[in-house]
């Protein structure tokens, strides 16, 4: 077949395919009553809220508290956001930890299934806050279960479809004393009481700020500093910052150039000329006045296609380290505070390596002492320097996937993602060494964040999340 | 009507049976020791609550009136609600607590290392009396009547009035006493380091017999029907009329003398010992035969408890296990990750074993 001939068939099938759609439509428009068709009002229950969302309009989309049989435990210590009480993944060690956990397992307090996703909890007042997903009734699930034992407190629902794509839910709430703020995997923000579920406020980034929700959907954990919450819709704007008592805007980040939301979340560097708000966006990493919301400096080098998913880590006051996947590979960029009121910040990257040497897909790798300990896009886990120096890899024996760690106590837990095996392995920079492994999941794609409060360690595989007690020494 | 009469009365004689003992309100459940509880739990257990008590728990925990009694090797006795777990109010002893509570009317009876004895109000924790001894006290109190019983490793076995803690009378051994006193009808009986069971009167403390057993006996004797069994140290077992203090049977158990610290459990014909050789074993009653042995893969300190047709006990592998009475099957095993030294408590439902790690487990029947 000769080409002049093939575009000219095309070119006839292309036209005759769109008279017959048109034909059809204006057949259906003059047969179909318009009348008859309902919208679809999403139910709301006595304890629904129609919130006026400030500088927007009002929310479609309307929530239903439902009561549950749980009741709040008694256990102390907090988990309250994202990577833990310093946003570094790193537990507080209450107690040291038994280095040698036996054939026969761990304890498991407590296993619940949840909705099919890689929601990590967060702990705080003897509750677990969840941001779930509820296939069947198509409503995001935000939970608030006891700790103790897993049984639901209250859920806030609300109706948003979702299809499922590795995962429907995948963000992590922050929870104070008195509220609980989520994000929801299509962009709903909510703020509720933390005891009681009551609704404060709640916000559409889609609607309200243009954000365009990432593949697979959101996976930004909401970061609260003080009395504000601080989200980066990747949009209009890029970041602001939100009262938590009132959901009132109070600073935006301008975003001119339309730099996107990706999965990573935001992390606090306390930089000595400023406390300033770090995130990385779809066309590159920035740095935002933690005063104003001004954007202080910019690095389009620390781009990734496809997803930009770990967070960036602080290390020490004036360098932030990152690592991403798909070949992106790692950096450390050192941030020069300006020398005069006109000059900028400005980043410098410190040293870059290639993804071969160091990097990560999924997770946020861990600053524990003076190293960086990080699951590697070969699976391994690895150990390097702040200098860029790769200390050490877990090896081909050691492979963990996508699976989510932790450090505690002069160790990393880390969860192999398609084993369900719970690894304890000493935090060195010498040598990778194994102490102790336990299986706790059957189940497959373990990616959420885990948490742990005192002894007791929370964890999830794609839909079932477990309590642990951990062995003291 | 007398039919209907008399079948109202068995059905409650039967439901009272069925109910099994409503407490455990002491080491191995009575002051005749014997580690046995009628009340069966359900088949299938799940994890009520844990509780974090910090320090070591190796006593055994005394379960009444709904709540929860154990001390840790920190000093600190709780007691915690039976449903919850929760902590109603907590005392702070002088000494490590290993002596397991014993709980009468209201009152609440245990011993530290340091050689204080205790006795709290139930409902309030307070102290109402304190009695101090020369020795350290691991072995567990009894209470019959009006008195308590307690022995110390100052080699006396002592007899409180329970109400006011003034000592009744001292019975001084040859040696370090850190099995737990067991009564018999009209003694206390006793063992220790010197070799020797001891039956001594209750009356007056004064000696009415004593068996050479020829070694260590630091697992509590078992009173039985009308005999005493006994585990001493280096893997023999004993069984003993209990009123001419005649030997029946002595059988070595194991290969290699394993030690036998853990206290026997005796129901009808049939004694569940374990061992530092990890193997819990039953043996005939009757004849000291061995019908099975279970191995685990720690040592085994934690007194076994016989509830039902089901026998308890942790051991230093973490391990809590259930294995049948009649076969040593293992039904269930739950893993603390923590060597369990402390001897599980049945009753009211719940099965309550402390840990090593200073946590205290509260299990029971699966929704």
């Amino acid at each position: 077949m000769r080409f002049g001939e093939s575009s000219w068939s095309r070119w006839i099938l292309w036209v005759a395919s769109l008279s017959v759609g048109w034909i059809c439509l204006v057949l259906w428009l003059r047969t179909s009553s318009p009348s008859g068709i309902e919208p679809r009002i999403p139910e709301t229950s006595r304890d629904s809220k129609r919130v006026a969302v400030p500088n927007g309009p009002e929310i479609e989309v309307a929530g239903e508290w439902i009561p549950g049989p749980g009741t709040p435990g008694s256990m102390h210590g907090s988990w309250p956001q994202f990577r833990g009480p310093n946003r570094d993944n790193i537990a507080p060690s209450e107690a040291s930890l038994s280095r040698k956990w036996g054939d026969s397992g761990l304890p498991e307090l407590w296993r619940i299934e949840v909705g099919e996703g890689h929601a990590g909890p967060v702990i705080h007042g003897g509750r677990l806050y969840l941001m779930d997903y509820d296939r069947e009734g198509e409503k995001d699930a935000i939970r608030c279960l006891s700790a103790e034992d897993g049984e639901e407190i209250w859920r806030y629902a609300y109706p948003v479809k979702i299809k499922r794509n590795h995962g429907m839910s995948r963000t992590v709430p922050a929870v104070t004393d008195e509220y609980v703020v989520t994000l929801g995997p299509k962009c709903h923000v909510h703020c509720l009481q933390m005891e009681t579920g009551e609704l404060f406020w709640k916000k559409d980034l889609v609607r309200e700020h243009g954000t365009q929700v990432p593949a697979w959907y959101a996976g930004q954990c909401p970061l609260i500093d003080g009395d504000l919450v601080v989200l980066a819709p990747g949009a209009d704007p890029l970041m602001m910052g939100i009262e938590l008592a009132s959901g009132e805007v109070v600073w935006k980040t301008p975003n001119p150039n339309r730099w996107g939301m990706t999965h990573s979340s935001i992390v606090v560097l306390d930089h000595p000329q400023g406390r300033q708000y770090i995130y990385c966006t779809t066309q590159g990493v920035v740095g935002v006045s933690a005063q104003d919301g001004s954007l202080l400096w910019s690095l389009p080098d620390w781009k990734i296609t496809i997803a930009n998913i770990p967070s960036p880590v602080p290390v020490g006051t004036d360098r932030v380290f990152l690592a991403g996947g798909y070949r992106s590979g790692c950096m450390m960029v050192r941030i020069h505070g300006p020398k005069s009121a006109k000059e900028p910040f400005y980043p410098e990257i410190l040293f870059r390596l290639d993804h071969k040497e160091f990097g990560s897909e999924q997770h946020t790798c861990i600053l524990y002492g003076d190293h960086i300990y990080g699951i590697i896009p070969t699976g391994e886990m690895a150990c390097m320097s702040l200098e860029g120096q790769i200390l050490w890899r877990s090896g081909q024996e050691a492979k963990f996937g996508l699976g989510p760690f932790l450090a505690v106590d002069g160790l990393i837990l880390v969860l192999q993602d398609q084993k369900g095996t719970l690894h304890m392995v000493k935090a060195s920079e010498e040598t990778y060494e194994e102490l102790g492994m336990a299986q706790v999941f059957r189940g497959h794609d373990a990616w959420g964040p885990m948490a742990m409060v005192g002894q007791r360690l929370f964890l999830r595989d794609l839909t079932e999340l477990v309590c642990l007690r951990l062995p003291k020494r | 009507m007398m039919l209907n009469t008399r079948s109202t009365v068995f059905a409650i004689c039967i439901a009272i049976a069925s109910a099994g003992q409503a407490e455990w309100s002491m080491f191995r459940g009575s002051p005749a020791r014997t580690g046995v509880t009628e009340e069966r739990l359900p088949e299938r257990l799940a994890l009520a609550w844990v509780h974090e008590m910090n320090g070591s728990v190796n006593c055994s925990a005394a379960i009444v009136n709904r709540a929860i009694f154990v001390g840790n090797d920190d000093g600190l006795f709780v007691a915690l609600s039976l449903d919850q777990g929760k902590r109603t109010w907590e005392f702070q002893a002088q000494g490590g607590i290993e002596s397991s509570p014993a709980v009468k009317d209201g009152r609440i009876f245990f011993g530290d290392d340091q050689g204080f004895f205790y006795a709290l109000d139930q409902r309030t924790g307070e102290q109402i009396w304190r009695f101090e001894v020369q020795g350290k006290i691991i072995a567990s109190p009894t209470v019959e009547d009006k008195r308590v019983y307690l022995a110390s490793y100052d080699h006396f076995l002592y007899c409180l009035d329970r109400v006011t803690g003034d000592l009744i009378w001292k019975h001084e051994t040859d040696a370090q006493i850190h099995c737990s006193p067991c009564l018999t009808s009209d003694s206390v009986l006793t063992g220790g380091c010197d070799g020797f069971l001891r039956w001594v009167a209750k009356k007056n403390g004064e000696l009415d017999m004593k068996v050479d057993v020829q070694d260590v006996v630091a697992a509590t004797p078992v009173f039985h029907q009308g005999s005493v069994y006994a585990a001493v140290l280096g893997g023999r077992v004993l069984r003993v009329e209990a009123d001419k203090g005649l030997l029946i049977w002595d059988v070595s158990v194991g290969k290699n003398s394993p030690e036998l610290m853990a206290s026997p459990a005796v129901k009808d014909d049939r004694i569940v010992l374990a061992g530092r050789d990890r193997v819990a074993r039953c043996l005939n009653a009757k004849t000291g035969e061995e019908i099975w042995a279970f191995e685990t893969q720690g040592s085994i300190d934690s007194s076994p408890l016989v509830a039902g047709e089901d026998v308890f006990f942790g051991s230093s592998d973490g391990n809590l296990y259930r294995v049948s009475l009649a076969e040593g099957k293992q039904l269930w095993r739950f893993p603390t990750a923590s060597p369990i030294t402390a001897s599980p408590a049945v009753a009211e439902g719940r099965l309550v074993v402390g840990v090593e790690d200073g946590a205290v487990y509260c299990f029971k029947g699966k929704d």
